[in-house]
């Protein structure tokens, strides 16, 4: 059954347990060594008419999001759903994929709106309707096309009218997006930055869509400009009541362009709330740091600045627990601290040659990662003297105020010889309501009791 | 405050197929020490060519210095440039350049000075800016050897044995389990005492030892004063010494026949109200050592008659040079020795440059063509350079941690690409930062980045304004960013500064109609509470083709308050109110009853 109906339900585009993983290749045979974990189980809804920001760091993966939404790379697990009606996506949602109930009628209600499962013939059909406006627009338009081909193309293309017509239909539309018709019979190089994008926007609008997604339309505009192409963007959203979901690290724009706005880091989504409970009252620290990052233009404003450390770790291997907990400055125990977060400083606390307090242990040998254990091996099997020395040490270093990764090692045992410094299992912080349509995926904030205003 | 760069009416101009293009049209601006200036503007503004211009990075041709004058801690750097380029008219067709080599090779050679060491850039993007094939640390460490060579080679002639002090760093590093604290100890034990970084990590890591065992290894490795070490060193110190004074003495020489324009300047009352008690200046001579001021008398019948100076006329000339000694063109006169009376002139005598001596002049070059020949056999220069390169290793571990880079000896043998955006970034402000400038000049650092990177380095500059002694100039198109972390803001608009005030005072009321726009048409969180979803207040119309600038004020098609006047004349650059300059006719005291504000 197609999903192409002449109903107009209310949840336009939905993410159901959606992953892309992309492969590393290595060696001699380009095997693959390593998956990119790009996306990695994200749900969300789109609605119709609606505004959703999608926010984070370059390398969080939300144009790649973006691109399994509109199913222009394939995912690797999950569905993308299109036109659910709402009744129907709180069921599919509530036994979501994370609650592995193998009911054949939510699988069939999947199936039924899915868009990943469509055939390519009947994917084109839908194409129309889902159009991208891309990031740069010194790259997404062809320098060899006319702009008339340009605009006429997706028309041509999709076969939603001849030759003519979709001339005739590029020219109007050119002059909704604030361009002149002598534009027409031009090359993109002859145009500024801000001329590109209305003409990229005019593109994706040629074919009539309901849901454009914007992937960081201004970043590469100058701010005068930028005012200019968001004031298009929501005027044409007013005319023609389309959905955009907004990609972009501009929290600025966000704040006024978006109604709900989703925060990503590191291919998951770690806080949902509609734009202004989320200017208002942010509770994860990375939507904390991000909006303190906003530069004031007000030289006699000054902010306290959560600047963060380091950089996005690398999405092959992400931390394991709470993938922010290695830059977040409100750590806790139970955050998701797991053996390599102090496996090089152990090489140096336990070893007798480098540490005088361990002097009293045999030489270290060897450092191992063994699950959520970390593995002392020292030259000579270890006693529970030397057990009771390791614990010390950890105690002593864990009551010191950076101590915290020392604080979530549960036990010190010794285990065939070696001393095995058992750590918390790592969970993932689950995604949890506080307050109406606020998500968050934080220990912070156990349950719906959440601390009010500032 | 003391300016460091001065430049007066700077045009620059490209020649195309369409006709010449004039990307900056008449730019003023000063910097003061250790002042921030942000120079913001749309694109196409001329903000990026500005900065090139005082680089003296343009390409040329197409590009083209037309006049104007950019003093930098009173040298002019146009001096000598003049010659470079001529151009020849042509009866069909644009104009013929022809570049005239010696002039133009003199004058690169004396800029080379200058660039690193005096004025320095981080460009837009960093990945474009650094080499994909050679480590990021050596192509810090390739400035530093250019630039600050002598001090390098002076440190590796003095370099010391290991103290009880060292041993007692190497002892804490092998102590402390934090990497990053390891990290610094180690780098502080290498940059005192010349071991190599990485040799020093391998003894602390060695668990195999015994401490003591590892101390006594660290002791062998350091007395490196190998036999011949050091005649290298110190032949090339001997070079770059030699290098320098030939290079002040042609400077000093350059900017003294360059000096009779600025005098003229200075004794124009219009220009320097200071001068307005002095007799109108006559004719100007610059010679070897000194510059001659004829002066004529004011009386309206002796119209051309030159003017007997006399002791009160010597007396009044000293007061303005003192006056105006802290003015944009009383820096040039900052080492005159003495004002005297000469014959019919007032002499300003300037300090007598060293002797000139052939016969060491004439070494120097010969040994100078011998080390450049030498330097061209990879395997002798990878030889002969290495002391130098682990010397400068030292120095570029300091910077790298001058700007924050995490684990510096990891990343000093990466590659580009193997680091982020923002790291990049990071690497850039270190070279810029090497030759220790009086002037950095970033032009967009942070555009290409993300919103945490930019609050990162941001919050770099800041800090770095604190502990290094450099003025910025900052080019932006974000005035959020200026807000940040500017002491003053210039907004150009098509090649000419229309606004220059003080950071505080042009966000809470900006004068030119373009700094209102785009101060408007920010979209802030914070300062202004606009109705999520309603439109913005935007700047209509884009910035004009500079091949055929409107007429008059340049921003009026697209300014709200135009009247007839700005179709037709050009407003100045005023100061209508103490400490900010604006150019628009609005506030020409003439046009005061102007309505329409």
């Amino acid at each position: 059954m197609s999903p192409v109906t002449e109903d107009r339900n209310e949840v336009l585009l939905a993410a159901r347990g959606l992953k892309k993983h992309f492969a590393v290749k290595g060696g001699l045979l380009q095997r693959t060594v390593a998956k990119v974990r790009a996306v990695d189980g994200v749900d969300l809804a789109i609605r119709r008419g609606e505004t959703l920001a999608l926010v984070g760091e370059s390398g969080c993966g939300k144009t790649t999001l973006g691109r399994l939404l509109l199913r222009l790379i394939e995912p690797t697990e999950g569905d993308v759903l299109f036109n659910v009606p709402k009744g129907a996506y709180e069921r599919i949602r509530e036994d979501g994929p994370h609650v592995s109930k193998d009911d054949g009628q939510t699988n069939n209600l999947v199936r039924q709106y899915s868009m990943t499962r469509l055939r390519r013939r009947s994917m084109k059909s839908l194409r129309r309707f889902l159009q991208p406006v891309f990031q740069d627009p010194f790259t997404s338009l062809d320098p060899r096309m006319l702009i008339k081909d340009i605009l006429a193309e997706p028309l041509i293309v999709n076969r939603i009218a001849t030759r003519q017509e979709a001339y005739e239909l590029g020219a109007k539309q050119l002059q909704e997006v604030g361009l002149r018709a002598e534009h027409l019979y031009r090359f993109p190089h002859e145009f500024s930055g801000g001329q590109r994008q209305r003409i990229a926007i005019a593109r994706a609008l040629v074919s009539e869509p309901e849901f454009l997604m914007l992937d960081e339309p201004t970043s590469a505009l100058d701010v005068s400009v930028q005012a200019q192409i968001l004031n298009l963007l929501l005027d044409i959203q007013q005319k023609q009541g389309l959905t955009y979901l907004l990609i972009t690290h501009n929290l600025s724009v966000v704040r006024h362009m978006a109604d709900r706005v989703a925060v990503m880091y590191l291919g998951r989504i770690v806080e949902r709330a509609p734009t202004a409970e989320l200017f208002g009252n942010p509770l994860h620290p990375y939507t904390k740091a991000l909006l303190s990052a906003i530069p004031v233009p007000d030289p006699n404003r000054r902010r306290e600045r959560i600047i963060l450390p380091g950089e996005v770790p690398s999405p092959i291997n992400p931390p394991s627990g709470c993938r922010f907990h290695t830059r977040c400055g409100f750590v806790l125990v139970n955050c998701g601290w797991s053996p390599r977060d102090i496996a090089t400083m152990a090489a140096h606390l336990f070893d007798p040659s480098r540490n005088p307090e361990a002097a009293e242990l045999s030489q270290l040998d060897e450092v191992v990662i063994q699950g959520d254990r970390l593995l002392l091996a020292y030259r000579a099997p270890a006693t529970e003297v030397q057990r009771e020395r390791v614990e010390w040490l950890v105690r002593a270093r864990a009551a010191l105020p950076d101590g915290i990764r020392f604080r979530a090692i549960q036990n010190v045992a010794v285990d065939d010889g070696r001393i095995a410094l058992e750590f918390l299992h790592p969970v993932e912080p689950p995604l949890l309501e506080v307050s109406t349509e606020h998500v968050v995926s934080c220990y912070l904030y156990p349950t719906a009791e959440v601390p009010r205003g500032n | 405050m003391e300016p460091i760069l001065v430049v007066r009416g700077l045009k620059t101009e490209f020649t195309t197929s369409r006709g010449i293009l004039r990307a900056v049209d008449g730019v003023d601006l000063d910097i003061g020490k250790g002042e921030v200036l942000g120079l913001v503007g749309e694109s196409g503004c001329g903000k990026t060519v500005t900065a090139l211009s005082i680089m003296y990075l343009l390409a040329q041709p197409p590009g083209r210095i037309a006049g104007g004058a950019i003093w930098f801690r009173g040298l002019n750097l146009l001096a000598g440039s003049e010659e470079d380029i001529r151009v020849r008219p042509r009866s069909k067709g644009p104009p013929k350049l022809i570049p005239s080599d010696s002039h133009l090779k003199r004058h690169r050679a004396r800029m080379n000075k200058i660039r690193g060491r005096g004025l320095s850039m981080v460009f837009q993007e960093p990945m474009s800016s650094l080499n994909p094939v050679l480590r990021v640390g050596y192509q810090v460490a390739e400035v530093i050897m250019f630039q600050r060579r002598r001090e390098i080679c002076d440190r590796i002639l003095s370099r010391r044995n290991l103290t009880p002090a060292d041993l007692d760093l190497f002892r804490l590093a092998m102590a402390t389990a934090d990497p990053a604290e390891r990290e610094r100890l180690v780098v502080d034990l290498c940059a005192g005492s010349g071991l190599p970084p990485d040799k020093v990590n391998a003894l602390i890591d060695a668990s195999g030892l015994d401490i003591e065992e590892r101390i006594q290894r660290l002791q062998r490795l350091a007395p490196r004063h190998r036999f011949g070490d050091r005649t290298w060193p110190r032949f090339l110190k001997h070079l770059d010494a030699l290098e320098e004074a030939h290079f002040a003495r042609e400077w000093a020489k350059l900017s003294r026949q360059s000096v009779g324009q600025a005098a003229i300047d200075l004794f124009d009352p219009g220009k320097n109200p200071v001068a307005r008690d002095l007799p109108p200046l006559a004719s100007v001579t610059p010679r070897e050592e000194s510059l001659a001021l004829y002066f004529r008398s004011t009386a309206v019948r002796e119209k051309r008659t030159a003017l007997e100076p006399t002791e009160g006329l010597r007396a009044a000339v000293e007061q303005l040079l003192r006056d105006s000694a802290k003015g944009p063109f009383g820096v040039m006169f900052a080492d005159v020795e003495s004002v005297t009376l000469g014959k019919n002139a007032i002499e300003l005598r300037f300090p007598a440059r060293p002797p000139f001596h052939l016969g060491a002049e004439l070494d120097y070059w010969s040994r100078r063509v011998i080390y450049r020949i030498l330097l061209t056999i990879p395997l002798l220069r990878s030889q002969l350079m290495r002391p130098v390169e682990e010397e400068a290793r030292r120095d570029v571990l300091q910077l790298l941690r001058l700007v924050r880079i995490p684990e510096p000896t990891k990343v000093y043998d990466e590659y580009p690409h193997e680091l982020s955006g923002g790291m990049q970034q990071r690497v850039m402000i270190a070279m810029a930062l090497a030759g220790e400038p009086a002037l950095m000049i970033a032009d967009e650092p942070t555009t290409a980045l993300d919103v945490t990177t930019q609050a990162q380095i941001l919050w770099l500059l800041k800090d770095l304004r604190k502990r290094i002694d450099a003025a910025i100039l900052y080019i932006t198109h974000d005035l959020a960013v200026v807000a940040e972390l500017s002491d003053r803001v210039a907004v150009m608009y098509a090649g000419k500064i229309v606004e220059d005030a003080p950071v505080a005072d042009l966000f809470r009321e900006p004068l030119h109609p373009y700094a209102q726009g785009l101060l408007e048409s920010i979209v802030s969180t914070e300062t202004r509470q606009l109705e999520p979803g309603a439109m913005l207040p935007t700047i209509p119309g884009t910035v004009p083709d500079l091949l055929n600038p409107p007429s008059g004020c340049r921003f009026h098609p697209r300014c709200k308050f135009a009247f007839a006047r700005c179709q037709t004349e050009e407003p100045m650059l005023l100061s209508p109110v103490p400490n900010r300059k604006v150019a628009c006719h609005l506030y020409d005291k003439e046009a005061a009853n102007v309505p329409g504000h």
